[in-house]
């Protein structure tokens, strides 16, 4: 089942049918995951927040799983490299997401950009890859082309 | 001793200095010229997401006005 949900058919089929394929952001099990990684974020925790993040991997029925990155650093995170195709796990990737919980101004003075940041655009042009990034107040989109959109208060996104 | 006698490479210098624990030597560099100073921008290389930091620095003095970093 792995090796084919990266196959050309399927990818192909993606492409065509995009309007047959649910926004991950719909699905409540893809949405408690997303709050998952931001409370394992720590944003409260001045010593310890650090950034999370994973992969939204589409599966050949067209439900959804995720994948997470290994624990990023304060303000950074590395993810795994898709293969050419954008696959991971052998499963298309549908979309990234990763958290930013650092505070507009944190307990030391420092300023800290709330949205997604030029590497972040970057990475994810390069890949034609969609991506969000969840704030502490918002929750922002990287479309394919990199635009930046705000989807919404994260707490009203993600019900936290 | 390096003697800088561009100002806008001692206003680099300076940005590099306030935001150098977020930047890397390596990370890409832009800048825009605000008038009475200067945006620069330091955008890191690679696989990595986030990073790197915005740091407006006046023209006259070179002091910084305000340093973000990115995450």
């Amino acid at each position: 089942m792995n090796r084919m949900a990266c196959e050309p058919t399927f990818r192909n089929y993606i492409d065509r049918n995009s309007e047959n394929v649910l926004d991950p952001l719909t699905e409540p099990a893809i949405i408690g995951e997303i709050g998952r990684a931001w409370r394992e974020s720590q944003p409260d925790d001045p010593a310890n927040r650090h950034e999370e993040g994973g992969y939204i991997l589409l599966n050949p029925d067209l439900s959804y799983e995720i994948a997470r990155w290994p624990r990023g650093g304060q303000s950074r995170i590395a993810p795994p490299p898709p293969d050419a195709r954008n696959c991971y796990n052998g499963k298309v990737v549908s979309a990234t997401f990763h958290t930013h919980p650092n505070p507009p101004v944190d307990e030391a003075g420092l300023e800290w950009e709330q949205g997604p940041s030029e590497s972040d655009r970057r990475w994810h042009m390069r890949r034609k890859l969609r991506g969000f990034v969840i704030g502490r107040l918002l929750i922002y989109e990287i479309d394919v082309n990199a635009a930046i959109h705000v989807l919404g208060k994260r707490e009203e996104v993600l019900g936290l | 001793m390096i003697l800088l006698l561009n100002p806008l490479l001692e206003g680099l210098e300076a940005a590099r200095r306030a935001a150098a624990d977020a930047i890397h030597p390596n990370d890409e560099v832009t800048v825009d010229d605000q008038g009475i100073h200067w945006v620069f921008e330091f955008i890191p290389r690679g696989e990595m997401l986030g990073g790197g930091a915005r740091v407006s620095v006046a023209k006259d003095d070179f002091r910084i006005l305000k340093v973000v970093r990115g995450q």
